[in-house]
């Protein structure tokens, strides 16, 4: 399936993908009201890392078999029929069963007031359904995000 | 005689693993799934939930319509009262009979119960392990006041924190010096207490219960120590061992858990085990035991399942893992939290505060276990790290200090196999 690959080599920490990861996943689908209105700031599926000169944007891996999902004791994490590893946040009971055990650190668990529930990358279905890349991938200057068909060599991101 | 070419003792989550792999691999035969309990296939992990007051329906993780989705045949309410394994087939109470080409056994793990005196005859003490033991509490709600929970393990700092909520009055006394004393280390285990006295919960460590007095009404409970508690309920959550009364007076072997080999098979040609019945690897030193832990008995139905269909996956092995869900500050923790011998390094970040606490267990540098508090983001990175068995001694400072815990201090190779590779995780076919 595609997925979103990863190409640090090419990430020159802007955080545009947090920036339109958010954005998207916002009820007014702007960036500046849903940062200052809708409070999502931290609520990016995408988490740029940076240390030193090295800088990548992180979300889930959609994997075959997700660590998350065996954990999940609510049913809130299941893996639809396109290959994407969907989180409904309306069934999430905030366990964080599947924050212990991605291995990526990719589901991120809610603990401001009481709406205690984890979060993770959709793959931006709704726009996939649109046709329309994921927000990330479109938001990336530099193509250090990709959507593309998962590859077996790194070499193969990296001389596109 | 009934027949079904896979049948599955047990309709939990273990079960639905099952199903899951045997359906990955074979679409046509007829699955049957046995479950003494009536409501199907529902989250032991949210019972608390159905205490507090959601509908039972609310615990069907997987959809009502589940079983018919994965044309699976479904008997509840039926007890399996006997294996006849050389005729490949159940007794059913009533005397009923079903064949089985594959037979899938995760009937789960029953209660310790303690002989207490005093306890016969009384109403209102209770299990919480399955879902009638949750009916009865909730039923029984409004005839208590105060309780008296007997083990501050997982399951009973949980109800005792759910009975709390519902304004009871709640002691929970625990053998033990600590609370919780499988999953987090002392430290942790002082702040997970902290937060729970902050509650109102009160704790009688290092005693035990001798005593339950009263008439058919609890009056109170009689402690080791002298003290006296009164009370009008008493919940026991003092660990669950795997159920082997089936396997009584067969040749499967089980030993303190139903004996299963990499494949989750028993030592009877086309047996299986999953889920908390069974003995399986444990990756933190690979021995095998009794882990009664979900995504545990997920991923060995997904394994068993798979196999009874004709795969042949091994189990990768589990890792022990919790999830303080209900306090206000989370608690996470996986493999080994208190080091059993000198040659383990334990080191460990305290911001004094409650807020902010952290623990790492490692041996000849590699992770082996963690606690975290807190700072809970990224904390499965932590638990892949104790799986891969790779040497983080050059990192360890920033496991331990950084609250976020990112892929950024790994090594790039193994980043940039994440990041593009194809996908090599789990049980995948």
């Amino acid at each position: 399936m595609k997925k979103v690959i990863i190409a640090e080599d090419f990430c020159i920490a802007c955080y545009n993908c947090e920036v339109a990861c958010i954005a998207t996943h916002s009820k007014s689908q702007d960036p500046v009201k849903a940062y200052k209105r809708e409070n999502l700031r931290s609520r990016s599926n995408a988490l740029v890392e940076v240390k030193g000169p090295v800088a990548f944007s992180l979300m889930c891996r959609h994997c075959k078999h997700p660590w998350c999902l065996d954990a999940c004791i609510s049913g809130a994490i299941q893996r639809l029929d396109n290959g994407i590893v969907y989180l409904d946040e309306e069934r999430c009971v905030g366990c964080w069963g599947c924050v212990l055990a991605c291995p990526y650190g990719a589901s991120h668990p809610n603990l401001k007031g009481d709406d205690k529930r984890a979060f993770k990358c959709d793959l931006c279905i709704n726009r996939l359904d649109k046709g329309l890349n994921p927000a990330c991938v479109e938001a990336c200057p530099n193509k250090a995000l990709l959507y593309d068909e998962t590859l077996t060599e790194t070499v193969e991101v990296l001389s596109r | 005689m009934k027949k079904s070419d896979y049948v599955i003792v047990g309709a939990n989550v273990a079960a639905v693993g099952t199903i899951e792999g045997i359906r990955r691999h074979d679409t046509r035969s007829s699955i049957l799934t046995i479950s003494y309990e009536t409501l199907g296939s529902y989250s032991k992990a949210m019972l608390a939930d159905y205490i507090k007051g959601s509908s039972a329906g609310y615990l069907e993780y997987r959809g009502k319509d589940y079983f018919e989705r994965m044309g699976v045949n479904c008997l509840y309410g039926r007890r399996v009262t006997r294996l006849d394994l050389d005729k490949s087939k159940l007794l059913l109470e009533g005397g009923e009979e079903v064949g089985y080409k594959k037979l899938l056994l995760s009937v789960g793990g029953t209660p310790f119960k303690p002989a207490i005196k005093g306890a016969e005859n009384k109403e209102l003490i209770f299990s919480f392990t399955e879902f009638i033991d949750a009916h009865k509490i909730r039923e029984a709600l409004p005839r208590f006041e105060s309780v008296v929970v007997i083990g501050a393990g997982f399951t009973g700092t949980e109800i005792a924190y759910t009975l709390n909520k519902l304004n009871k009055k709640v002691s929970v006394v625990e053998l033990g010096d600590r609370v919780l004393v499988k999953a987090l280390d002392p430290k942790s285990s002082e702040i997970a207490e902290s937060l729970m006295k902050a509650e109102g919960i009160e704790f009688y460590l290092n005693d035990t219960v001798e005593e339950i007095s009263g008439n058919k009404e609890i009056s109170g409970v009689k402690l080791k120590s002298g003290k006296f508690i009164p009370c009008q309920a008493v919940i026991t959550a003092i660990g669950v061992v795997p159920n082997g009364q089936l396997m009584a007076n067969t040749p499967l072997n089980f030993n303190r858990g139903l004996e299963v080999d990499e494949f989750m098979r028993t030592n009877i040609p086309d047996v299986y085990g999953a889920g908390d019945v069974v003995k399986a690897i444990d990756i933190t030193d690979g021995e095998k035991r009794a882990l009664p832990l979900w995504p545990l008995a997920y991923q060995q139905g997904i394994v068993a399942g798979s196999n009874m269909a004709g795969a042949k996956y091994p189990y990768a092995g589990g890792l022990p893992m919790n999830s303080l869900k209900f306090l206000k500050v989370p608690i996470l923790s996986a493999g080994i939290t208190t080091p059993p011998d000198q040659s383990y390094q334990v080191l460990r970040h305290d911001d004094q505060k409650g807020s902010f606490y952290r623990s790492l267990i490692l041996k000849d540098g590699r992770l082996k276990g963690f606690v975290t508090i807190g700072a809970i983001d990224g904390a499965g990175v932590l638990t892949g790290l104790i799986k891969s068995r790779i040497d983080i001694s050059d990192i360890k400072d920033s496991l331990l200090y950084e609250k976020r815990i990112g892929l950024i201090r790994m090594p790039r190779e193994w980043r940039n196999k994440v990041f593009t590779r194809k996908d090599e995780t789990g049980y995948h076919d």
